[in-house]
């Protein structure tokens, strides 16, 4: 996929305009507090991304609407998208007519890496659920909808367990019913996403990256687990068993990366885990999509940053965010006070 | 403006309906003050309806009296009993004219974070009407409420030897199967069927 031309009104503390982004790598650069995040999360947000936090923070101070425009050349067509953010919350519309925002899906839209990916390594079980789940909901809207009905369904059997355990076996079958199909996607996923992980990891440091799942249970086991320890989940009034206790284990040649990882190699290994996403997604849609690297480049000793940059040099369309000009990237969008100008064979 | 007294405590009143806000309930409110006759009309039908409509002893369906309609319709298949969550549901059913047994109203799905456990639904009084029942179908809606009770009933009905149902997913009819969402779509392949049967 390639990203053609961008346009932006009222999106946090960037200037009113348009940017044409030319394939291959661009380097937006300025100092701190330019906006280069900003831009990298609007160009995130106009190809259909989702984030974190409330929407409304997205609104620049003093305007009504956030209004965000792409135009895309992808495998499966041209797209124009355009994205309002406001009271309404946000609105999508493709081609000029309003969509839902899982209308997108068919886009291969963009991969964003940031610095708070460092949490996927080093944070709690839950940001590497959390980094498995938007992945694969990325690609199966069946995920997405077993996700919240898992979700309602141990909210409904924590009740259950709260007052004294009442019709608590239909609430098991359940859960453990969706249980069982989230933990089946989880390892389907892994087990395609830890190979391109593994590779990316060995061409941009020394050795090889694992990607298991540590389960509570085994999707087949899950039922007969969740009745194993009901006399102490009575006690407690919470689910002790399922996807939502589960963890993800990243093994550096064989040593758990989360406990023992220096923070250099938490950040590659947190890059690298981006990066295979991106090549999962490239294989599902036939079409890569736009990578986005937030400020990644610089914590990056010489020979992994010049590693990073010839890889994502070759890759259709990248953006890459940094302080100071990265060696070797020619087309630059200088960022400053929110306003960017375009220099040098852009 | 202020509005006098009855026409605020009207629209006050309407607006406590499903689906009518504040707007539309003044709006309404204002048509019944301005048209007598018809606010008459209503006031007596809604009498009548709090007056005479109640529970039907056996199935739990609306009622005028102690049968509903079909409890009291002989030609209703005593065999065969839909159980559903509202009179709602009794409804849609019997708008598709494909289901000639019973019903059996649960007022309900099981749902703990409201409260909501099997004595707080028809469910005793289901198990006492299987003398002669070949089959229960479990109509309940197919959200994680509706899912978790049809499992509960399914258990509580198997000692009682009955053939327990529950409606196939599928595809809505008439629809282009490029239009059906994907959820919808990925459950009817899950249950997909040999063709000819």
């Amino acid at each position: 996929m390639r990203l053609v031309r961008f346009a932006q009104r009222g999106f946090r503390n960037l200037a009113e305009g348009e940017l044409v982004l030319a394939p291959g790598l661009t380097a937006v650069v300025g100092p701190n507090a330019a906006g280069k995040t900003n831009l990298l999360e609007a160009l995130y947000l106009a190809t259909g991304g989702e984030v974190r936090g409330p929407l409304a923070d997205r609104v620049a101070f003093g305007a009504r609407e956030a209004w965000l425009l792409v135009e895309v050349e992808a495998a499966a067509g041209r797209f124009r998208v355009e994205t309002r953010i406001g009271p309404e919350g946000r609105r999508v519309w493709l081609n000029r007519a309003p969509v839902g925002l899982k209308e997108l899906a068919s886009v291969p839209g963009a991969v964003w890496l940031r610095p708070e990916d460092l949490f996927v390594v080093k944070g709690p079980p839950e940001e590497r659920r959390r980094f498995l789940d938007a992945l694969i909901a990325r690609f199966s809207p069946r995920y997405r909808a077993l996700l919240a009905a898992y979700e309602r369904t141990l909210r409904q059997r924590n009740a259950a367990l709260k007052e004294g355990g009442r019709a608590i076996a239909a609430w098991d079958e359940r859960l453990a019913a969706y249980g069982a199909e989230i933990l089946t996607f989880r390892r389907r996923v892994l087990a395609r996403l830890a190979p391109l992980a593994d590779e990316l990891h060995r061409a941009l440091a020394l050795g090889g990256l694992d990607l298991r799942p540590v389960e509570t249970a085994a999707p087949e086991r899950l039922l007969e687990k969740l009745r194993e320890r009901l006399p102490e989940e009575l006690e407690r009034g919470v689910t002790l068993s399922g996807p939502h206790r589960d963890d993800l284990a990243i093994l550096l040649e064989g040593r758990d990366a989360v406990r023992f990882a220096s923070r250099g190699e938490a950040r590659t290994v947190a890059l690298v885990l981006r990066l295979a996403e991106h090549r999962l997604l490239e294989r599902h849609h036939q079409d890569a999509p736009l990578l986005l690297l937030d400020d990644v480049v610089a914590e990056l000793d010489g020979a992994r940053q010049r590693a990073l940059l010839a890889y994502v040099g070759g890759l259709p369309q990248a953006v890459v965010t940094a302080t100071e000009p990265p060696p070797g990237v020619e087309r630059r969008v200088e960022l400053a006070a929110g306003t960017w100008r375009v220099r040098a064979g852009a | 403006m202020r509005s006098p007294r009855p026409l605020v405590d009207l629209a006050r009143v309407l607006a406590e309906l499903p689906g009518v806000g504040p707007k539309t309930a003044q709006r309404l409110a204002l048509h019944l003050a301005l048209d007598k006759g018809l606010a008459r009309r209503l006031a007596e039908a809604l009498e009548a309806a709090e007056a005479r409509l109640g529970v039907c002893r056996v199935c739990g369906n609306l009622a005028e009296g102690e049968l509903c309609p079909v409890c009291a319709d002989p030609d209703r298949d005593p065999a065969v009993i839909a159980v559903v969550e509202t009179p709602a549901d009794v409804m849609a059913i019997e708008k598709s004219g494909e289901f000639r047994g019973r019903y059996h109203v649960l007022g309900g799905a099981l749902n703990p974070l409201e409260g909501i456990g099997p004595d707080e639904l028809r469910v005793e009084g289901l198990l006492k009407r299987l003398e002669g029942v070949r089959e229960v179908l479990v109509a309940t809606s197919m959200t994680v409420e509706g899912e978790a009770t049809a499992v509960y009933l399914s258990e509580r009905l198997r000692p009682f030897g009955v053939k327990v149902t529950r409606p196939a997913y599928g595809l809505p009819a008439g629809g282009n199967l490029e239009y059906v969402d994907e959820v919808t779509l990925a459950r009817a392949l899950a249950h997909r069927r040999p063709v000819g049967e």
